[in-house]
This record gives structure tokens, sequence and C-alpha cells, in this order.
């Protein structure tokens, strides 16, 4: 994130003399970890362009009630996990279908091509990813794209580092089990 | 594949492109909103601003009307002949004995047997010559 320090951000964005400047910063620190860890859970890029400017619209708005208990990067980055859960649930319900579909439903787009324009192995490895349970993917997503720590995961999504080591592996497990299938 | 795919074994990318100058534009959007003034909430909420104050005005409007009076339905039973006789009975004082023997004749003859009567009375005129007029004249 630049030479800046959560300390240093926060203090340019309460001041009045310096907010939009402070705002700037954050966004140009964080707009694509978070716009990438979007994108990884809804594919689409005008629906991960959407919710990114909601997110660092609910960042702008939430910023001078953060208690500054997190780090600044965790507390963006679980506004963005719920957004993304949220948007996923609504997907879900405006269709009135199951779980397994609107998954399916990104697994096709992504074959499209429209949306994945990576090689043989990266379209294989997001199918796979979509096989998984929502909150799985999420932490698998974190922990191998982002390289986040544990202790982070476990911060972002306010579960402990055991349960996510071991949602981890099992993730790893079954993504090693679908790709080497073939 | 030929080598099998293990996770901690190199890393594969996630295979998502953005167009071109994506991110500073995602910045200046952003910017646009957010500097965009909020507008005042009655514009925000106009639709149920309106339909709550038509709600309102239409309750009003109907509680201050004055309750309409039920039409209260009359029943009247009809009249009876022996209610006559009972009501003369009672009464008895008022009436002329000559006006009820009369009421009394008329009606206890039958409708019919009145027309004919009447019918026959015309005939008789006729037969006569006399005139109806001067008849009721002379009387």
């Amino acid at each position: 994130m630049g030479n800046w320090t959560d300390k240093e951000l926060l203090e340019k964005f309460r001041d009045p003399q310096s907010r939009d400047y402070g705002f700037n910063l954050i966004m140009q620190s964080y707009n694509q970890r978070v716009y990438w860890h979007v994108r990884r859970m809804v594919i689409d890029h005008d629906d991960a362009n959407d919710l990114t400017q909601d997110i660092f619209i609910r960042v702008w708005k939430g910023l001078d009630n953060f208690n500054e208990d997190s780090k600044l990067f965790t507390w963006i980055y679980r506004i963005a996990t719920n957004e993304c859960i949220t948007f996923l649930n609504k997907k879900r319900k405006r269709f009135f279908i199951p779980i397994v579909n609107v998954e399916n439903e990104l697994a096709h787009s992504l074959e499209s091509g429209k949306h994945c324009t990576g090689d043989e192995i990266q379209l294989k490895l997001q199918k796979a990813l979509l096989t998984l349970p929502e909150k799985q993917r999420m932490v698998f997503n974190m922990k191998y794209f982002d390289e986040l720590k544990y202790e982070e995961i476990a911060e972002i999504t306010g579960t402990s580092v055991g349960a996510l080591k071991a949602s981890y592996h099992i993730a790893a497990k079954k993504i090693e089990g679908i790709l080497n299938k073939d | 594949m030929n080598q099998k795919f293990n996770i901690d074994n190199g890393k594969i990318k996630p295979g998502f492109s953005v167009p071109e100058n994506y991110f500073n534009e995602l910045e200046v959007n952003i910017q646009n909103k957010i500097s965009r003034p909020q507008k005042p909430w009655i514009s925000r909420y106009k639709y149920v601003v309106s339909g709550a104050a038509t709600a309102i005005i239409g309750v009003t409007v109907w509680w201050l009307q004055p309750n309409p009076v039920a039409p209260v339905a009359v029943k009247v039973a009809p009249v009876q002949s022996t209610d006559y006789a009972l009501y003369i009975n009672e009464n008895i004082e008022e009436f002329d004995d000559d006006l009820l023997y009369e009421s009394y004749a008329e009606a206890s003859t039958p409708t019919s047997a009145r027309a004919a009567e009447d019918e026959a009375y015309s005939s008789y005129l006729i037969d006569e010559d006399i005139d109806e007029n001067t008849l009721i004249d002379e009387l």
C-alpha cells in the first residue's frame, strides 16, 4: 500500500482539509485488491465493478466510525466479503434457485470466455473453485491468491484460525482431486 | 496435464482480466459517486411520501365525513279487515250509523256485481231517455 501507514491515511481522512485526498490514497492503496477479491467471488466483471464501487462508498461512510481495533485493510476486506456474500445470496433469491445453480451459472459464464481470459489450467481451477461451498471458496481465495495469513483471514471472517486451516486443507484437497481427475 | 497438480507446487493465477485503464476509471467513478450531493430525503422517498400523504388525506376525509344515517327499514304490516272492525268498535261514537251501513253494503257487494248494477242503471236511463245530469239536479 505504498509508503502510507494506516495511521497516516486515517489522519489525512479525518482532517477536513485533506479528507478527499486521504480517501483517494486509501482507494489507491486498496482498490485493486478489493476488486480482485470481489471478482474471484462473483466472476463477472460488471458485477465486480458495481460491488467494488459500493464497497468504497461504504468505506467512505463508515470510516469516521472505524475504531482501529483491526487493520484498515482487514476492515475493508470484511466489508468486501460481506458485500460479496450478500450479493450472491440476493442472486440466489432473485432466481429462486438452489445454491448449486448460481455456481453452475458462473461456471458456464467462465466457459464462455467472456470473464476468464486465462489458459486451460486457470479455467479448470476457477471451475473447480466454483464447486466449493461459498465460504470455503472465500477462504481458499484469500489464502491461495491473496496470500493472507490465517490470522488476517480470521479477523476478516470472524472464524478461528484452526477452523480456517481445516477449511483450507479440505478445499485444497478437493481442488487437487478435481484437477488431477482428468 | 501430464504433471500431477499440487496446490503447494507453483501458483496458478486466477486468469481474469479487466479493461484497459480500468482501475483509474474506477477511482474516478467512486469519487464521482461520493462527491455527488445526496438528494434530500423527501426526494429520495418521494413515492413513499406521496403514498403516505394520500393515505392520510383519504383517512382524514373519511373520518370527518358525517356518519350517514342508515335508512330504517319500516315494515308496515298490511291492515286486516279485523283491524278496521276492532278500531270501529273501540271508537263507535265517532262514526255516523248510515255511513257505516252504506260502507258495509258497498264492501260486502262483490266488485263484479257492482259493475253489473252500474251497467243496468245506465241502460235503464238510456232506455227511458232520462238525462243523468237532470236526474242528479232533481235529486
